[in-house]
């Protein structure tokens, strides 16, 4: 078994409808369908976004324009993939133009953004991990493009590599090999 | 029996390192790290990489709801003005030409102003401001208008003819 699962869906432990109900609803002009999905998963969208712009303000111009072309689009929308693999390959897309139009291409920035803050962890262990995730993160910014995308993908937003390949336009495969090798160079950087 | 191989488990890391996979009594997974510091060096750089996750700006939910309001509320309802429904968050519509307010009074005073500039000219000169076809509607028709049968050019004149004259004009017109 090389493939993982996809992590199960909130809205399958909290009783609420299921993506696909949503966008069959949202489909039908439901604002609060719509609502709800840009509530589960906008956090993905601009991440995925900020990996690819590098710049907070442009990944939330970003974030709104891809739900505004992803509910415009709900037609073109198969169901082949999860709604969430559908608009973060959007996401992709919509940053990628950002980039092309504003003609360049920066590496991800993650120092500008303040990272999930560790509630539970002791003061100690807490220093000792932002230490070693300001490090990491510096780390991940020198990975080639793909690699970095993988590796964010696969372990922020927990996607599996087939949905990967879908978001980065390439195959299942390539996608758990660009993690991988991605892993490796951040082993072999972090000493 | 023979626990999974290190790229098996490689692949499984990340959720264990969100806690979506965790560790049971007797999982192989959990043995397998026990057993591997590779795999265990690695599960830590995950937990590390994990907890270096971008935050999302607070406002930016509400910024999207606030802008899926204005672009598609409108749509669904197009007696809505496009105005009072739309909060001070959203951002310019997509795809949908405004006329804003300064816009709309530019082209107002150009209106007025060309008005007036004609006005004004006009003052000074009455022959253009009376319009040909006015005055034409409003002076008598002249004599030389009219023909031998009684005809004026464009328009019938009925009034002074005899019943005689009208009989024989549309025997005339009948041919």
């Amino acid at each position: 078994m090389k493939e993982t699962l996809p992590t199960k869906p909130a809205s399958a432990q909290t009783g609420q409808p299921p993506d696909e109900v949503l966008v069959a609803r949202a489909r039908d002009g439901d604002l609060e369908a719509m609502d709800e999905l840009v509530s589960r998963h906008h956090g993905s969208v601009f991440r995925t976004a900020l990996g690819i712009l590098s710049d907070e303000d442009a990944a939330s111009d970003a974030t709104q324009e891809t739900f505004i072309k992803a509910f415009r689009g709900l037609d073109g929308f198969r169901g082949d993939a999860s709604f969430k693999t559908w608009v973060l390959a959007i996401t992709a897309n919509e940053a990628r133009g950002v980039l092309r139009k504003a003609g360049r291409r920066k590496e991800l920035a993650l120092d500008s953004v303040a990272p999930v803050s560790s509630k539970e962890t002791p003061v100690d262990e807490t220093m000792e991990r932002e230490e070693e995730s300001r490090r990491v993160k510096e780390l991940l910014s020198q990975l080639p493009e793909k690699q970095k995308q993988a590796v964010t993908l696969r372990i922020f937003e927990g996607l599996s590599f087939r949905e990967i390949g879908a978001i980065i336009g390439s195959s299942e495969g390539a996608a758990r090999v660009n993690y991988h090798h991605g892993i490796r160079r951040l082993k072999e950087m972090s000493g | 029996m023979k626990g999974p191989d290190c790229e098996i488990v490689r692949d499984l890391l990340p959720e264990r390192a969100v806690g979506s996979s965790p560790a049971e009594e007797g999982d192989p997974v959990e043995a397998h790290l026990r057993s591997c510091p590779d795999c265990q060096r690695e599960l830590f750089l995950i937990q590390a990489v994990r907890s270096g996750r971008p935050e999302v700006p607070p406002e930016l939910e509400a910024r999207i709801h606030a802008r899926i309001r204005g672009e598609f509320e409108e749509a669904a309802d197009p007696s809505i003005d496009g105005v009072s429904s739309r909060s001070d968050a959203a951002q310019p519509v997509i795809g949908r030409r405004r006329w804003s307010p300064a816009w709309v009074l530019s082209a107002a005073a150009m209106v007025i102003l060309a008005l007036g500039t004609r006005l004004i000219w006009n003052q000074g000169d009455p022959e253009i401001v009376q319009d040909p076809i006015v005055v034409a509607s409003q002076e008598p028709l002249p004599e030389s208008w009219l023909w031998d049968d009684g005809i004026v050019a464009g328009a019938p004149v009925f009034d002074g003819l005899s019943d005689e004259d009208l009989q024989a004009l549309l025997e005339e017109l009948e041919g």
